[in-house]
């Protein structure tokens, strides 16, 4: 089976800066791998321990520094990484970024049954780009999966938790999923892993080699934009009080 | 075009209520410049009663299409094509959906078969006239609600989800009626996603969103014994409960009962936070409740400065103390 995953570095949220046309400047900010996505790399190196031959693509889009959510995945067993960073790609919203993603599996990854994301990325928080992706590759696709059923190489069953309750849904490949929790376990790296990670290609593209026209890239590509960036407001005076006092402070409003 | 469509969610054939909520809000919004408008999506067992067209009506909405197909309750997958005929036919200038699992399912892809922009999960909305229609400001907190972003779209139409709880339903409308507009179209229904099996959560749906008194626990509990004795708490007062998202990875509780960034939304009459330090992404979660009351051990946690009430005590104590305080008192 062929699993792609797709993942995100996001910046450390405690130290925000934006440039001047009020995009996020993402340089110097601590990174991680996208929590969300952890769980969907673990998903995959889940899967490919139940089902014999399957191999893992990573990949990811933002600049150079981005090769080391793609090595956090190398060095737990996935196979290969991809990591799609030009100046052109910079700026690009939901929609630009899905079809970046979109152009990048059309025309070099090409074959894959399974695509797993995360659900949300803790930076954005949009929950859009795994929806959008879906629909662009035409493939049906599955949200707020946190727990595999069963698998084999013809179908996937799958529990989603949404709003209104628990789904168990059956899809056939090749199926999207996005991951909001995961009732699994997660592992370190093995040391075998983290050596073979060594040998693993990674594979840096630009716009021209996935083969995007540029006027769908990054800022250009992006229907929205940010045109003003605030700080919260907050007005509240604590007045501080012993506990017996709580309760009538619940009191009054009854 | 100068229109704003709300996709209407249902549950069981209901209207939701965070739906007229939405309508009222476009309709607030609107400053009765545009024609505010409804988008059911309903299945034969879905009756368009007196009672559903009055509220429609009341809270705002000047149309409703009632798009009928042959569905299974559940089977939602492709609503997105649905709403995509549905604004190809009507061209809306705004389209808008409640930041639910359901409306945040079907917008992106609604969004991407448009070709249109979309902002996630906004908590407020302005409409801005332009030559040809309205152009739609949308606010959202972003980087953990650092920052709060007003985001624009250059393509139409502009489209949003809105988180639940941002505005609540009001009555706009006195004389008259509403439109009612059938449409069908003709979408492919196949796929190869099958639902197995549904398991219905009884508790859920709303409880956190309509809740008048919440009790919220944080990492300050310790362990799941805090979050039995903040359940038992809730219970003597009758209130729901919350967490915060550490609580909910660290499996203290279940992740239904997440407030803030990437949970659920609430601005109940009172917040009661026990053990919560006050990451920014739960503050952005609860900032809005009436009344907060925020209990932690530590006098400099940002909590406090979104607090009208605090107590500096450890959170497990304070809840020992209030619980033996009530139970005192119904002896």
């Amino acid at each position: 089976m062929k699993i792609i995953v797709c993942i995100k570095q996001v910046p450390d949220t405690n130290d925000v800066k934006w440039s001047k046309d009020n995009n996020l400047i993402r340089e110097g900010l601590i990174s991680v791998v996208n929590p969300y996505d952890v769980l969907a790399i673990q998903f995959a190196l889940d899967i490919k321990e139940k089902i014999k031959n399957t191999t893992i693509s990573l990949l990811s889009m933002g600049p150079k520094g981005a090769v080391d959510a793609i090595d956090f995945g190398l060095n737990r067993g996935c196979d290969c990484g991809y990591l799609l960073s030009d100046k052109k790609f910079s700026g690009s919203d939901t929609v630009a970024t899905s079809k970046t993603l979109y152009y990048a599996i059309k025309n070099v990854i090409k074959n894959f049954d399974l695509i797993i994301t995360g659900q949300f990325a803790t930076d954005g928080d949009t929950a859009q780009t795994p929806y959008m992706l879906a629909n662009l590759l035409n493939i049906p696709n599955v949200g707020f999966v946190y727990k595999i059923d069963e698998i084999d190489d013809k179908k996937i069953v799958l529990y989603s938790a949404k709003d209104d309750g628990t789904y168990k849904i059956e899809g056939n490949y090749p199926l999207l999923v996005s991951i909001s929790k995961y009732d699994g376990k997660l592992y370190k790296p093995k040391i075998k892993d983290y050596i073979n990670a060594k040998d693993k290609e990674i594979k840096i593209l630009n716009a021209e080699d996935i083969n995007m026209p540029g006027e769908l890239t990054g800022i250009k590509g992006s229907p929205t934009y940010v045109s003003k960036a605030y700080k919260p407001q907050n007005n509240r005076v604590c007045k501080f009080i012993e506990t017996k006092d709580l309760l009538n402070e619940i009191k009054i409003n009854e | 075009m100068n229109e704003i469509l709300v996709y209407t969610q249902l549950n069981k054939n209901e209207i939701c209520d965070f739906s007229y909520d939405l309508i009222s809000y476009a309709k607030e919004i609107s400053k009765n410049e545009t024609v505010i408008s409804s988008a059911i999506i309903a299945n034969s067992d879905f009756i368009l009663d007196e009672n559903k067209k009055k509220n429609l009506y009341k809270f705002g909405a000047d149309k409703v299409y009632l798009i009928k197909e042959n569905f299974s309750y559940y089977d939602k997958y492709y609503f997105p094509d649905l709403i995509f005929e549905t604004v190809k036919k009507i061209n809306p200038s705004i389209v808008l959906f409640n930041s639910t699992t359901e409306g945040r399912e079907i917008a992106p892809k609604t969004a991407s078969k448009l070709n249109t922009g979309l902002t996630a999960d906004c908590t407020g909305l302005e409409i801005i006239k332009k030559e040809d229609g309205f152009k739609l400001i949308s606010t959202r907190p972003t980087f953990g609600g650092k920052l709060m972003a007003s985001i624009l779209s250059k393509t139409t139409p502009d489209m949003s989800t809105v988180r639940v709880n941002t505005f609540k339903k009001k009555e706009f409308n006195f004389e008259g009626e509403i439109e009612v507009i059938e449409l069908n179209f003709e979408v492919n229904q196949n796929s190869s996603i099958k639902i197995l099996e549904f398991i219905e959560d009884k508790k859920e749906f709303s409880t956190l969103e309509n809740a008048k008194i919440i009790v919220s626990g944080g990492m300050g509990l310790k362990n799941k014994e805090g979050f039995e004795k903040l359940e038992t708490f809730a219970k003597l007062i009758n209130a729901s409960i919350g967490a915060t998202r550490k609580a909910v990875d660290k499996g203290l509780i279940d992740r239904k009962f997440q407030i803030g960034q990437t949970g659920k939304c609430a601005t109940p009459e009172i917040y009661i936070a026990f053990g919560i330090k006050g990451a920014i992404h739960h503050i952005v979660g609860m900032e809005n409740s009436k009344k907060i009351i925020a209990v932690n051990t530590d006098k400099n946690a940002p909590i406090f400065n979104y607090a009208d009430f605090g107590i500096i005590k450890d959170a497990n104590l304070v809840l020992d103390e209030l619980i033996s305080f009530l139970q005192k008192e119904k002896v």
